[in-house]
């Protein structure tokens, strides 16, 4: 399957930051003589995402996430680089892109917020064009799919967050997008509504083969809808594969779980790497890079009363982690 | 088209959502009203005139009032609201509409202003007409006035979206506010008719946009001589369209040069 929907070109993003010093005085100073410097938001990033995919774009605060989806969407213009989405140049024929994308920034409401959210669906029906007659069958059919029946009447400040958001998504899906950024959709979220949004997620991709961009800190998110995942760290691209390599990242350690029949003394672990130990129980991180797993298996089943072993990846937050602080 | 009314059927909701505040004030402006009767009554009868500067009494008494109404058809957030989206970041969501900022800015003000007139300006008008009838007010003479504030109107929020945009650059713009505040206080009429000012003053506001925004409109409703001529009228129109498009074009230029550089913070 190679239909990009999105090609993402070294793309770079410079900001220049003022740097402000402490006390009142320096800053007063400042008003005449700024220190500033130059700060890569992002630096060369590229990917590409294919039609009909759930991508996971993740990092740490900061990293460049929601500036690399400010820039697929057109609303900021990139320092250098190119972005090819759904036949657009983003920022440069933005009225007309914009149409056939949808956007959701978790943070941040498109929702009037003293009025009730039908008022905001009808204002962006006129502002898509979208048919009466599709619009209401498209309404219907969210508001059975989120359970917002009794919500999109209410003033959006009465709302709570999680109702808010369902109407956020709502209001990113109404005109069909073939596209959509999410921007934590999930933030703040209970571990239900959570569910919710994820199924809501899964279905508009199956049904409507609709591409999602996806960016999150919330780790069930990226295991349940991606199959891709990027990961940007301090501006750049650290990882962009799928999620199966992601979990398969260090593929030469294992984690040995293993139950002893007796208690071991912990002076008997020495040598391995021991993540965790009981005397009965103790977790154990191997290095395959010059033994074989059938050489660790033995070696251990030799040396221990095991009763019991099992074997698995490094889990995949250890993975994250790493790639965030490398 | 179909947009503005959506706008402007929103806006109206809004209105409605907050009823109090525009009960408010429906109630406090006739006191004011009745404050200014009771101040130019005592003034007229101390000097022992009938006219001061071409006005008549009734005519100085509405000129007041009149303000009001200029504030009521013109008055527009279009600054503030854009400075606030800078500032929160909001711009974003702002640019992520499939619409030019102008034209929603646009939208909105101009709904703003309709639900302003129907529920201001219409009941302000009958209570006003009632404590003192405008006894110089003619159909002519108040159609004139409703051309020449439809086109204040697009002057006042031309100025403003210029300034919302200046927060392109200064991120925050209210002392940028504040100052056209005061200019078109001083320099467009509402504090004091224009022909109490010197002369080289009244040279400076004729350079000005401000005047025509409150100090041309007012004199229309209240019928002055000097507005009675067809071509006064047609003057006072023209140079309005040349300021509007004049701004137009400012408007379209800065957009374009600052578009590029908008920060969007947040999220």
């Amino acid at each position: 399957m190679n239909d990009p929907i999105i090609e993402v070109k070294n793309l770079t993003k410079t900001f220049k930051k003022i740097k402000k010093k402490e006390g009142f005085f320096s800053s007063l100073g400042s008003l005449f003589n700024r220190e500033s410097e130059l700060i890569k938001g992002v630096d060369d990033v590229s990917f590409t995402i294919q039609r009909g995919e759930i991508r996971g774009l993740i990092g740490p605060n900061g990293a460049g996430k929601s500036t690399t989806i400010k820039m697929m969407s057109g609303i900021l213009h990139p320092t250098d680089g190119h972005i090819q989405s759904l036949g657009h140049i983003p920022w440069m024929e933005r009225e007309q892109y914009v149409r056939k994308l949808g956007v959701l920034f978790g943070q941040k409401s498109q929702l009037w917020w003293d009025l009730p959210p039908i008022d905001t669906f009808a204002l962006n029906k006129e502002m898509y064009k979208i048919p009466d007659q599709r619009y209401k069958e498209r309404l219907d059919y969210f508001i059975e799919l989120l359970e917002i029946g009794h919500v999109v009447h209410q003033p959006v400040r009465t709302l709570s967050l999680g109702e808010r958001m369902k109407c956020e998504l709502v209001c990113a899906l109404l005109h069909e997008p073939p596209l959509i950024f999410l921007d934590e959709p999930t933030i703040g979220l209970d571990i239900v509504s959570k569910e919710n949004i994820r199924a809501f997620i899964k279905q508009m991709n199956k049904e409507h083969g609709t591409t999602f961009l996806i960016t999150t800190h919330d780790l069930a998110d990226l295991e349940n809808l991606c199959d891709n995942v990027t990961i940007i760290n301090k501006g750049k691209v650290v990882f962009d594969d799928t999620m199966q390599n992601l979990s398969t990242y260090f593929e030469n350690s294992k984690i040995i779980d293993v139950k002893f029949a007796s208690p071991v003394p912990a002076s008997l672990l020495e040598g391995y790497k021991v993540l965790e130990s009981q005397p009965l129980s103790a977790m154990i991180e191997i290095d395959l890079s010059n033994q074989t797993i059938k050489q660790a298996f033995s070696d251990i089943l030799d040396r221990f009363p095991v009763i019991d072993i099992n074997i698995t990846n490094i889990p995949i937050e250890q993975v994250i982690k790493h790639l965030y602080t490398a | 088209m179909r947009i503005f009314l959506k706008a402007i059927q929103m806006n109206l909701k809004m209105f409605i959502a907050y009823p109090k505040g525009f009960a408010i004030s429906i109630i406090i402006f006739p006191f004011v009203l009745l404050l200014n009767i009771y101040l130019f009554k005592s003034i007229y009868a101390y000097n022992g005139t009938s006219h001061i500067k071409g006005y008549d009494l009734s005519q100085m008494i509405w000129y007041y009032a009149v303000t009001t109404f200029v504030w009521v058809f013109t008055f527009n957030f279009a600054d503030r609201r854009m400075a606030n989206y800078i500032l929160s970041g909001q711009m974003g969501t702002m640019l992520l509409r499939p619409m030019s900022l102008f034209r929603f800015e646009l939208a909105n003000a101009i709904a703003l202003r309709i639900t302003g007139v129907l529920f201001e300006f219409v009941p302000n008008m009958i209570v006003y007409w009632l404590m003192y009838p405008p006894a110089f007010l003619t159909w002519t003479s108040f159609g004139k006035f409703l051309a020449i504030i439809a086109m204040a109107f697009c002057l006042h929020f031309l100025i403003n979206y210029l300034i919302g945009l200046s927060a392109l650059i200064t991120q925050n713009n209210g002392g940028v506010t504040a100052v056209k505040g005061a200019l078109v206080v001083l320099l467009g009429g509402s504090l004091i008719p224009l022909d109490f000012l010197p002369g080289w003053l009244q040279r400076i506001c004729d350079a000005l946009p401000f005047k025509y925004i409150f100090y041309e409109p007012i004199r229309f409703f209240i019928n002055h001589p000097d507005t009675q001529s067809g071509s006064a009228f047609v003057q006072v129109l023209l140079i309005q369209l040349a300021w509007i498009l004049g701004l137009y074009a400012a408007c379209r230029a800065v957009w374009a040069l600052l578009i590029k550089k908008v920060v969007v913070a947040g999220g």
